[in-house]
């Protein structure tokens, strides 16, 4: 078990240490032993043509709670994870990496060498420390990774964050820029209990399927409105091990990446961007399994109430080695009406998959998912993406990503007698092709090369700052 | 006092970026409202009116469809509705055979490509969104919005203060 102060300060921005001895325990091994090859199994035999990311992990980032203030990741960083964020993310531009100075070796999720231990690795560095010297006086530590540049010091319990995100796209030669993501986020903390949440504002098209499921004002048209794409109240027991929240939440399956139009993400309908659902959510993150099941009572965001979700979503991860982890998701819901089907009634519409992140040598990490689709008017579907991440210097990362998806054909042809076509009773195919930079810390930009079959070739880019 | 000259430069000027750039971008009206507003129906259609996928962008495998890319329809180029649309109507063309024209059945928010026999071809309109959502035809300032933002600027700026 960690031991409580550790653990404490994990939200604290103090590093951990690594409790290796739980891989020995027995539940870890039961799991290693039925969990992981199960999972594998789902993964690799029943959806071969599927395919995922998440670099982090390859410096033995598997957890979500020490570097995010949610406990499955995603959004507001705690004050550690803006530290590591400076540390593993940005490039150092000939500054010795962070990366290469203090990479976990953990075998956890918490997966971070203490900074201690750090030191007592450097015993000459330690020994030059002891040698009587001229005083030095320690460099202050650099502010710019906090809120607002540092411009805005923050009291130890309140987090705050905030994304700007510029987007353009060329598609057929028609050329659109647009704001994709102009988010506050933040995270009040007594004791115990927490509250937190995001505020921010979208201005997408009449019919758009984005943005709109997280409005908090009510314009239907083209203008500018206010959303939340979070906003909860949560409690930690054992040490934050345990976590039980009650509000909007990001609905915990699959990978969390944050490319939310991967097929993986819109076709299970559990993307960050305003894919959240209300409802009670229980988070577990212990030293090597993690998980979190959200009892889903609906997105208040959607009216009327028939167009709902009722249900529940979950996943489970398992680290199966120091830089690689399974996991596998499920989700089953319930509505009176299909809110983008509109002419489904009664809908129960079920995913369930696997999901696999590791790192392959050193500059390559890949993820993969894979998801079986049910929906009640249709056949089953599936969903699925491979991807692979290689950073040949820190602060680069070139990506390149498979993606496949059926998501049903209609029980017997559906009202419009539709014939089977790829992403409907066919498999159809994408690829991306992908270059981000982060260029400094809070700043990132990124391209994106997406084909997908029977849609035009696209190029999405994209200026990302870190508030 | 470098450190923090830099800081507060690099936060004005992220905020400016933010604020300039987010003012003069602008997404263009999509498909669905510009069906809707021209053929004056109560609601946009949904992207399943012509897609495959309720996302749009992929397949467009709706049998009414084929009219409209004969009558000069483009992707991402919402000037080429409004003439496909005159194009499909001049053309009387009737997609489900139940003896209503495709246009003429949009217009009564009935679906082109549904014949209505076995099973209704209403439009159904979208969802409503936003807490206490209304349909709203474009207000100049949203109420709820403006106040909000107030107190988040006066949240701010209070702490701001605060902290000098």
């Amino acid at each position: 078990m960690r031991p409580k102060a550790a653990k404490s300060r994990l939200t604290t921005g103090a590093r951990t240490g690594i409790s290796l001895a739980m891989l020995e325990s027995g539940r870890s091994r039961w799991l290693r032993v039925f969990l992981a090859p199960a999972a594998a199994l789902i993964v690799f035999l029943v959806t071969s043509p599927a395919h995922a990311y998440n670099w982090m992990i390859k410096h033995g980032y598997g957890g979500c709670p020490v570097c995010h203030a949610d406990p499955t990741g995603g959004e507001l960083l705690t004050k550690y994870g803006r530290d590591m964020g400076d540390q593993f993310l940005r490039m150092r531009y000939g500054e010795t990496g962070g990366a290469s100075e203090s990479g976990s070796t953990g075998t956890d999720f918490g997966g971070f060498d203490d900074f201690d231990e750090e030191d007592s690795a450097k015993p000459e560095a330690k020994q030059e420390e002891e040698k009587p010297k001229e005083e030095v006086k320690p460099a202050e530590p650099s502010k710019f990774p906090d809120f607002l540049f540092g411009a805005v010091p923050l009291p130890d319990p309140l987090l705050m964050g905030g994304s700007a995100r510029l987007a353009w796209t060329l598609k057929e030669g028609d050329f659109r820029i647009f704001p994709m993501q102009l988010d506050v986020y933040g995270q009040l903390r007594f004791g115990d209990f927490r509250v937190g949440g995001s505020l921010g504002v979208s201005k997408v098209p009449v019919g758009s399927p984005h943005a709109r499921a997280a409005q908090l004002t009510s314009g239907q048209g083209d203008q500018w409105n206010l959303i939340s794409r979070s906003h909860w109240v949560g409690m930690d027991f054992m040490n934050q091990e345990i976590t039980l929240r009650l509000g909007r939440m990001n609905v915990p399956f699959g990978l969390r990446i944050p490319e939310h139009v991967m097929w993986v993400r819109e076709a299970t309908r559990t993307d960050r961007e305003s894919d959240q659902q209300g409802g009670l959510a229980l988070a577990y993150n212990g030293s090597d399994l993690r998980g979190e099941i959200l009892a889903i009572a609906g997105n208040y965001s959607i009216n009327p109430d028939m167009y709902r979700e009722r249900g529940y979503s979950l996943y489970l991860e398992y680290m199966t080695s120091s830089r690689a982890a399974v996991g596998i998701s499920s989700l089953v819901t319930k509505a009176a009406r299909d809110r983008l089907y509109l002419n489904e009634t009664d809908v129960l519409r079920m995913a369930h998959g696997a999901f696999v992140r590791g790192t392959l040598g050193d500059p390559f990490v890949l993820l993969v998912e894979a998801d079986l689709l049910k929906r009640s008017a249709t056949e089953m579907g599936y969903v699925g993406m491979i991807q692979l991440d290689y950073e040949p210097t820190q602060g680069l990362h070139f990506i390149a990503t498979g993606e496949v998806l059926d998501n049903g054909y209609p029980e017997g042809g559906g009202p419009t007698q539709s014939a089977r076509v790829e992403g409907q009773g066919k498999p159809k195919l994408g690829g991306w092709l992908s270059a981000a930079w982060f260029f400094y810390t809070h700043f990132d930009v990124r391209v994106d090369a997406i084909k997908r079959q029977t849609e035009p070739f696209t190029i999405l880019g994209q200026l990302h700052v870190y508030l | 006092m470098k450190q923090r000259i830099i800081s507060r430069i690099a936060c004005l000027l992220a905020a400016s970026a933010t604020l300039l750039v987010s003012g003069v971008s602008q997404a263009s009206p999509d498909f669905p409202g510009e069906i809707a507003t021209l053929l004056g129906m109560q609601c946009p259609p949904p992207c399943t009116l012509c897609h495959a996928s309720p996302q749009g962008g992929d397949m467009l495998d709706k049998p009414w469809v084929g009219g409209m890319l004969t009558g000069g329809l483009k992707a991402q180029q919402v000037a080429t509705v409004g003439p496909a649309l005159g194009y499909v109507e001049s053309q009387g063309t009737d997609s489900d055979t139940d003896g209503t024209a495709d246009v003429a059945e949009l217009r009564v928010q009935r679906n082109p490509s549904i014949t209505g026999t076995t099973t209704p071809d209403e439009i159904l309109c979208p969802p409503q969104y936003g807490c206490g959502a209304r349909v709203s035809p474009r207000p100049p300032v949203d109420g709820s919005a403006l106040v909000f933002a107030v107190v988040v600027a006066g949240f701010f700026a209070l702490r701001t203060r605060r902290s000098k």
